[in-house]
């Protein structure tokens, strides 16, 4: 599924998550080293193992907020919009996910305009550095998707 | 090293094939912890507690995967066995290549890397008790569990809410500050810290520190002015007798990074001191459990060869390090440790005051991290030693938040590991944990059917040991692995075994 992202965002976050050391796991981690790469005017880029909760204070400040994670439930490239989620009583172990992190910001103060969940497919998460072919070529594709996102265009 | 305690521990525990067994609750998973887990409750023909087990139903094999790589890659390899602290993995290891190199890093690093251990700890602690315990605290045991999170906090408390999230992100800039990240800090080497602290940190910090503290001690009010509700909790938490562990120095202070192995006893009288982080083996004995891949460490003196290692229960952590010190090394936190101890009656030995004594460490590391900050050589421009191989068989020791974190490492001429052992806090708080909830369970389950308040304590007398078990599973190759097929009353059909 592709939503269609809205025009002109400048002020935008990237938060890819997910353990290096665990193969296709890494890839949400790796898009969002090559953003950083791309050093796009207004994107700040955040490397997480996990999401944890003072991240909210991060996505309480921007329009825009694209978090990247793999997934072994899509078997191609996901791009999703999501919206504040309602908590339950595992809230806040390392189960965190996106939509508590928005729930966060908005009763923080501030819910970005636009938060879309970016899943990269992902079959081997065995240790290793290693991603699977189809994991690699899905990194690209999400990096090409993500630039598009932020620059509105 | 003296005898161990006067009053003999408790050493009931599940026995590893019973037949007895004819009931049995589970709660799986445990919520609001790190890694993955689940408990075992099994209840008497009559339907009451008979006893409990706390497995750990997660494995990473870290210990194997990093053999064959080199130490000086290990820093940044063992952080990735946490999330949540990967600091503590970072100075262990660090510690650990220093000691390979052989050398005595420079003053400079020192202080930075023991700023960065206070940031660990303050965020460590903040993410325990503002977003973990304090929904329970604050909202009830038996409140609503779709509204006892966060956001049911938020909603209550909005203040301090927001002021919990803002010091765990204090906690996370002191690290990213000096380390270079705030999760995987690619900052803290072998021989020290990759590049020195400049005056405009040092300044933001400093500047950071007063809202910090401010939080701190208000959620200390808070605390102390809720703990008399909590009566029956204190009681029946985990308070039992047990060793305590914990890193210790000549003047007594409380010690977060360096210095000396400590134990003492349920009295408080000291059980080992002056132990070096090299012979910790000569205190703590690891024993396997079959129902859990996280390892049981004991203290080995006090229990003799074929005894259960129940005998040298020990609790590491906030708990076991307010017991082993003697000051906190810092007013505001001295004072409140006074008035800690007075609450305890000493020793404590509630592990309900684990919380308590997150609280007063948070306040303590806001103190000691403004006095190293105050000091003009933190800015200092040496903050690395070098050197090639010179000891092969070492040891690395730090104070994570949730206790001491052992890093033991073989390595061969070229400085890649040949063998590795970690010891980490959760591990050491394993025997105390399902001692705890077993207690829990014989306090408040009568008869098979348990509310979900019930259920919640027993959780919350694992949280208060803020588990984090990702870090803490058994090296692949050693884990004794059984598949067991039960039948509803307990036998067992069958069984795979491995390991």
């Amino acid at each position: 599924m592709r939503s269609s992202p809205k025009s002109g965002v400048a002020n935008s976050l990237v938060v890819g998550y997910g353990n290096d050391l665990r193969g296709d796991d890494r890839a949400g981690r790796l898009v969002a080293s090559l953003i950083e790469e791309t050093d796009l005017p207004g994107v700040h880029v955040l490397s997480q193992s996990q999401l944890t909760p003072e991240i909210s204070l991060e996505i309480a400040k921007v329009d825009l907020v694209v978090f990247v994670d793999a997934s072994v439930e899509t078997a191609t490239l996901d791009i999703s919009a999501v919206g504040p989620g309602v908590a339950g009583p595992t809230t806040m172990s390392h189960h965190a996910d996106p939509a508590t992190l928005l729930r966060l910001a908005r009763d923080l103060g501030k819910m970005p305009n636009e938060a879309y969940v970016v899943s990269i497919p992902a079959s081997n998460l065995d240790l290793g550095f290693n991603l699977s072919p189809k994991t690699a070529r899905a990194v690209d594709e999400a990096v090409g998707a993500i630039v598009e996102l932020v620059r509105g265009s | 090293m003296e005898s161990p305690p006067a009053s003999p521990v408790k050493t009931s525990g599940l026995a590893e094939e019973d037949d007895n067994v004819k009931n049995m609750v589970v709660i799986d998973p445990v919520t609001r912890i790190e890694g993955h887990a689940k408990i075992t409750i099994a209840l008497d023909d009559s339907g009451q507690v008979s006893d409990c087990r706390f497995h750990v139903t997660e494995f990473r094999g870290f210990e194997e995967f990093c053999k064959g790589r080199p130490v000086w890659e290990m820093p940044s390899l063992t952080a990735r066995t946490c999330g949540i602290c990967p600091v503590s993995h970072l100075l262990a290891s660090a510690k650990a290549g220093d000691a390979v190199m052989g050398v005595k890093i420079p003053d400079t690093a020192v202080k930075l890397r023991r700023i960065v251990n206070l940031g660990q700890i303050i965020q460590s602690h903040a993410l325990s008790f503002f977003h973990l315990s304090a929904p329970d605290l604050l909202l009830g045991w038996d409140s609503d569990p779709a509204a006892r999170n966060v956001f049911g906090l938020m909603a209550e408390e909005p203040e301090l809410a927001r002021r919990g999230i803002m010091l765990r992100s204090f906690g996370q800039g002191v690290i990213e500050s000096i380390a270079g990240r705030k999760v995987h800090s690619p900052g803290i080497l072998p021989g020290g810290i990759a590049e020195p602290m400049t005056q405009e940190t040092r300044e933001r910090l400093q500047e950071g520190l007063v809202e910090a503290r401010r939080t701190a001690e208000d959620a200390l009010v808070l605390f102390t002015g809720m703990l008399d509700m909590f009566k029956r909790e204190v009681q029946a938490f985990g308070s039992f007798p047990s060793y305590y562990l914990g890193l210790s120095n000549d003047d007594g202070l409380w010690e977060h990074y360096d210095g000396y192995l400590k134990m003492v006893d349920a009295d408080g009288n000291v059980a080992a001191t002056g132990v070096a982080p090299f012979d910790y083996r000569t205190i703590i004995g690891e024993a396997g459990r079959r129902d859990s891949y996280l390892k049981s460490p004991y203290f080995k003196p006090a229990v003799a060869p074929a005894d259960d290692p129940l005998k040298g229960i020990y609790r590491v952590g906030p708990l076991a390090r307010l017991n082993v010190c003697e000051r906190m090394g810092a007013p505001a936190a001295d004072e409140a440790l006074v008035e800690y101890r007075e609450r305890a009656g000493g020793i404590a030995s509630s592990s309900f005051f684990y919380h308590y004594a997150r609280l007063i460490e948070i306040l303590g590391a806001t103190e000691r991290m403004a006095m190293h900050l105050a000091d003009d050589t933190v800015v200092g421009p040496h903050v690395r030693a070098r050197a090639g191989v010179n000891e092969r068989h070492v040891v690395g020791v730090s104070e994570a938040p949730r206790g001491t974190l052992f890093h033991e490492y073989q390595v061969d001429d070229h400085g890649v590991l040949t063998d590795m052992n970690m010891i980490i806090a959760t591990g050491q708080n394993n025997l105390p944990m399902n001692e705890t909830v077993l207690q829990i369970a014989k306090e408040w389950i009568d008869g098979p059917d348990i509310p979900e308040g019930i259920l919640n304590r027993i959780e919350a007398g694992i949280r208060a040991y803020d588990p984090c078990l990702s870090c803490s599973t058994h090296a692949i190759g050693q884990m004794p692995l059984v598949v067991s097929l039960l039948a509803p009353d307990g036998e067992v059909l069958s069984e795979v075994r491995r390991g």
